[in-house]
């Protein structure tokens, strides 16, 4: 059993970890009312993006409290920094599920352009990114961590094929240009999720072992989880 | 002064055991150290000194082996009642789980790991690193501050799929020497009910579905015969009233196939079997698909393999897969196709049966589903073929009824061939 932070953070990371759940299951929603054009649940979405911004909230006062009442350091210092950086992180999830959801809501009247394949798998991959860099912060296993920051580029290659296929139907038919902007940006938006899960990926490394892994080029270059 | 020594450390130890006794009654491991101790110490005390000890030293050893009669006898009743617990959570049907105020898990049963199959590890880990789903997390919160809920249903996500819970919670008094209350939580899995509800609720929405369009039909050419009276022509009329009995036709044949389906569903109209000669059966069946209608123009081949002979079938029901697997057959190819039969053993004691078309076949991703009912391939055309989108799902149900199963082989642009098998014998 791995415990390195004070009890009185308990609420802190409390906080942290159901921000996690939030923002993966808004990307979840977001996501289905997109492919079941379910109108509703993308209200739902939208709606329930206030309970991340709260939190959002909640996490940053806790951090300031503990910072000018403890002053803490080592650990404790960085655990107070790294929430703080990840939860901006998990907000800007939740920001990019929530126009995921609009941008549903609006492709829900019109016959969907092409069928939804691409799109949810990508989505699963930014999930799965997401659920792997928040275990971390519980479990302080770095080599998912740094598999989560090789998993990037899986992401980027499909946003890029996408962009490319997208394309091609725009200039295939002006009547397209619309639908296939919206799905655009919503590609844009799961490669941005994933860029997020990437940085608490790496926020979640220099927490366990003060180690800053951001920006190295030889762990973005590869796709596989193993670094081969 | 050996002896005064000696007897002060027993002394010291015995007050020690007796308050240890009394104050760790229960407690399984600190019981078993203590009479450990006691029984070397004792051991030690025999081996080293003479047994001419006085009166005090044999009360002592009395008193020393009473505690131990005393200890061994709560070990036994604890660990009785300990392994009794366990037999009783581990068989218990719901999931039991327990945390202490940081969400570590002190207890998990055996449910809880056939619920959840991550699970295996996660005594002494955090709840979240196993149980996903931030509305179980909120219940958590809730029930450690002591506020009342009641039983909710929880989905848990994960890339396996979604696991439905109802879970209730309530507050327990400190485990394991911790000062905060723990937390008790009893699991129900419902994923099957959900998985059912939500097969009844596509049941229902499709058979609306199916049972509203002929009726928007027939509804809007009877309120323009009613209302326009003067301005139908005679044809228009005609042809109103023939659209009109067509989909009343097709209302007729939907119910009928719905009650075909409840009835085998449930069972309640078992099997007439009797013994039926296949190869004579078939032939008669040929005679009638020739001498109907909707099967001019198409030419039909059948094959018998020589040791095909007798099975014990409802020739009714039997008659009506065959109705339904060639109907489909004669529907979906265009004149002049061929479509084959093929009879065998295959395997022992197992007689396969099967038809073959040569139309536009089947998508490999829909063929695990063509057996569903109202599931169609070409959402729009089977409809205008008069299909119920009923008639595959009854074709499984009374093959399934004999014994047998049924499946179908299919390659887009090439054709289908379903297969059925009927046991040989009854068993």
């Amino acid at each position: 059993m791995k415990r390195f932070f004070d009890s009185e953070l308990e609420t802190f990371r409390s906080d942290l970890i159901r921000m996690g759940e939030v923002s993966i299951r808004q990307v979840r929603n977001a996501i289905k009312a997109l492919v079941e054009a379910d109108v509703g649940l993308a209200d739902q979405v939208i709606a329930a993006d206030d309970e991340l911004d709260d939190l959002e909230k909640r996490i940053d006062n806790e951090a300031i409290r503990y910072m000018n009442l403890r002053a803490p350091i080592a650990t404790e210092l960085r655990l107070v920094i790294v929430g703080m950086k990840a939860s901006h992180d998990l907000e800007r999830v939740g920001d990019e599920a929530t126009s995921i959801a609009k941008r549903a809501v609006k492709l829900a009247a019109e016959p969907p352009l092409k069928a939804y394949i691409d799109i949810p798998r990508m989505a699963a991959i930014a999930g799965e990114m997401l659920r792997e860099a928040m275990d971390t912060f519980l479990s302080g296993d770095i080599d998912k961590a740094i598999a989560v920051v090789r998993r990037d580029k899986e992401v980027d290659d499909i946003n890029k094929q996408l962009y490319r296929e997208l394309s091609s139907f725009m200039i295939e038919k002006p009547g397209n240009i619309t639908r296939a902007l919206e799905l655009m940006f919503i590609s844009k938006s799961i490669e941005r999720i994933a860029d997020h899960a990437t940085n608490i990926a790496e926020e979640m490394v220099f927490l366990a072992q003060a180690q800053d892994i951001r920006h190295l080029d030889e762990l973005k270059k590869s796709t596989r989880p193993d670094g081969a | 002064m050996t002896t005064d020594v000696i007897f002060l450390v027993v002394v010291i130890l015995g007050a020690i055991l007796l308050f240890l006794i009394l104050r760790l009654r229960g407690h399984y491991h600190a019981v078993r150290a203590l009479r450990d101790a006691l029984n070397v110490r004792q051991s030690l005390l025999r081996e080293n000194l003479p047994g001419t000890l006085g009166p005090d030293w044999d009360e002592l050893c009395t008193a020393g082996t009473r505690l131990i009669e005393e200890v061994n006898r709560l070990d036994q009743q604890h660990t009785g009642q300990l392994a009794q617990l366990e037999a009783t959570l581990g068989s218990l049907q719901e999931a039991v789980l327990i945390v202490d105020s940081n969400n570590y898990v002190l207890l998990a049963n055996k449910a809880l790991q056939a619920i959840f199959p991550k699970a295996r590890n996660i005594l002494g880990e955090r709840l979240e690193l196993t149980l996903h789903s931030d509305e179980f997390l909120r219940l958590v919160e809730i029930v450690r501050q002591g506020r009342i809920q009641p039983r909710q249903e929880i989905e848990f996500v994960d890339a396996s799929g979604s696991i439905w819970v109802e879970v209730t919670g309530s507050i327990i008094s400190p485990l394991n020497g911790r000062k905060a209350p723990s937390l008790l939580f009893v699991l129900h899995d419902i994923t099957r009910q959900k998985r059912l509800e939500n097969v009844r609720k596509e049941f229902v929405a499709n058979v609306s579905h199916e049972l509203r369009t002929p009726l928007a039909v027939i509804k809007g050419y009877v309120e323009t015969l009613v209302d326009g009276q003067d301005s139908v022509s005679p044809s228009d009329r005609d042809k109103f009233l023939k659209t009109i009995q067509r989909h009343t036709e097709r209302l007729n044949s939907l119910l009928e196939d719905l009650l075909t389906l409840s009835r085998l569903e449930s069972a309640q109209t078992g099997l007439t079997r009797e013994k039926c000669d296949l190869p004579t059966w078939l032939a008669a069946v040929m005679e009638d698909l020739h001498a109907r209608p909707t099967a001019v123009g198409h030419r039909f081949s059948l094959s018998i393999d020589t040791a095909v002979g007798t099975v014990f079938a409802d020739p009714l029901k039997l008659g009506q897969v065959f109705e339904n697997l060639v109907g489909n057959a004669l529907k979906y190819t265009p004149r002049g196709s061929i479509i084959d039969m093929t009879v065998r053993i295959h395997p022992v004691d197992t007689v396969e049966i099967c038809v073959r078309d040569n139309g536009p076949g089947i998508p490999t991703e829909d063929l695990p589903h063509i057996f569903e009912r109202f599931y169609r391939v070409d959402k729009g055309r089977s409809r205008e073929k008069g299909g119920t989108g009923l008639g595959l799902s009854i074709v499984k149900h009374i093959v399934q009824l004999h014994g047998g199963r049924v499946w179908a082989e299919s390659r887009v642009g090439e054709g289908t061939a379903f297969f059925f098998t009927l046991p040989v014998r009854l068993n």
